[in-house]
């Protein structure tokens, strides 16, 4: 019982004299003052150490007030000096100060993290709006045949013999694409424009290789 | 004296509701001079703050040119840095932390000593006669003894006795835990009572 009591003891007289120097210039807290006030009424070395505490104290506040006249005048004297300096530097960015009163955390260094966690939110909804607004946007293809969007208007069937090169021959010459097939039957969908669908329909019909060349629509009058 | 340039300081260009009411203080001015680069305010911080800085650095170094530089450069960082004061700290332990990182570059550049022999301690100071002539031999022992410790004791010392710090404050000046600057403190304090003992041995 006794060795823990004499250990408590140590642990006090460390601390209280390690918590001296702040008693002795009146920096610590209220409970920390009474722990050190309370112990050195029965602690003869703490007594000796605040001693040499309220010496240097003393000391250091007896030359204060002598120094602080010498040391205000050294001011007083460089003011126009540093104000000479803060001219020459380059003035601080606008944008920097317009961004510190939209965001008042800004520029702290602990406070950073909500300022860029708000900024990388307001990207994240600009890019949804983004992509929300740009979804109807038509992606255009170019595949061998038409584009879906063009309609068929003439169905022809090749002889079987037809080489590829003879097909494409055919087709350029007369400004024919071909948007489906081959069919079971063989047969492919042509699109040609309107305006020329009778004259286009009257050329296929005249090449030897086309066994049958049929408009997909009755043609009115005009194209007749 | 002391009375009237706090007088003065308080009477510097502030607007009349802020003067009336005595209500500004330092985070104020540290305001002002981060959202409109308010002169009159910097020139209020640079009136209160430029002579405990070099009091303070004086503690550090004995090298008065050093002294003026990093005293000087520490006020342009606080006008240009203003406005990263994040609050979690007195204006004064920031300002004082700047000083001190500062004042530990320049140390390191200039290559000087950052602890002397007992033996310069025991010289007479040469670094400002005027000074020496008004204080006691007391005083002096303890002004030298201060220069045989190292820069980070001095420090922990300088800003216990001489700026009435916390410890806590000191921690956040010097960037380093509270015990730390504690265990700092006793070791500075022990070869302090050592140098000054044998001082009044000599003197009897």
């Amino acid at each position: 019982m006794n060795t823990n009591s004499e250990q408590t003891d140590t642990t006090m007289h460390e601390m209280v004299e390690e918590l001296l120097p702040w008693y002795v210039t009146q920096s610590l807290r209220s409970s920390e003052s009474d722990l050190v006030r309370e112990h050195l009424r029965h602690c003869e070395q703490c007594r000796g150490e605040a001693k040499l505490a309220r010496t240097l104290y003393a000391t250091a506040y007896s030359t204060k007030d002598f120094e602080s006249e010498l040391d205000n005048d050294y001011a007083d004297r460089t003011y126009d000096e540093i104000n000479a300096r803060i001219d020459a530097l380059p003035s601080k960015p606008k944008f920097r100060r317009i961004l510190k009163k939209l965001i008042p955390s800004w520029g702290h260094p602990t406070n950073w993290i909500p300022s860029v966690l708000a900024i990388q939110y307001m990207v994240i909804i600009c890019l949804g709006f983004y992509l929300v607004s740009h979804n109807e946007e038509k992606v255009v293809y170019n595949a061998l045949s038409a584009p879906r969007s063009a309609e068929a208007n003439i169905v022809v069937v090749f002889q079987h013999e037809t080489t590829i090169t003879e097909m494409q021959e055919i087709l350029q010459k007369n400004g024919a694409k071909i948007v489906d097939g081959p069919t079971a039957s063989g047969a492919y969908l042509l699109s040609v424009s309107d305006k020329h669908i009778v004259p286009v329909i009257a050329h296929l019909r005249q090449e030897k290789t086309l066994i049958m060349v049929e408009p997909l629509s009755s043609m009115d009058g005009d194209h007749r | 004296m002391i009375e009237e340039r706090n007088a003065e300081i308080k009477g510097a260009r502030l607007p009349k509701r802020e003067k009336e009411g005595a209500n500004w203080h330092e985070t104020t001015l540290i305001k002002r001079i981060a959202e409109n680069e308010d002169r009159d305010a910097f020139k209020i911080l640079y009136l209160m703050y430029c002579p405990r800085l070099v009091q303070f650095l004086r503690k550090l170094s004995r090298n008065v040119p050093l002294i003026e530089d990093v005293a000087n450069e520490t006020m342009l960082i606080v006008w240009q840095k203003a406005g990263s004061f994040n609050h979690t700290s007195k204006v004064s332990t920031w300002i004082f932390s700047i000083a001190y990182r500062q004042c530990l570059e320049a140390i390191r550049k200039a290559e000087e000593p950052v602890e002397m022999n007992l033996e310069d301690s025991l010289a007479p100071p040469e670094w400002e006669p005027e000074f020496g002539a008004n204080c006691s031999q007391l005083k002096k022992q303890i002004e030298n003894a201060l220069y045989t410790l190292s820069v980070e004791q001095r420090s922990v010392i300088a800003l216990t006795y001489y700026h009435g710090m916390s410890y806590e404050e000191i921690a956040l000046t010097m960037n380093c835990p509270a015990n730390t600057v504690k265990t700092r403190m006793f070791h500075a304090r022990k070869k302090l009572k050592v140098l000054l003992s044998a001082y009044q041995k000599g003197e009897s």
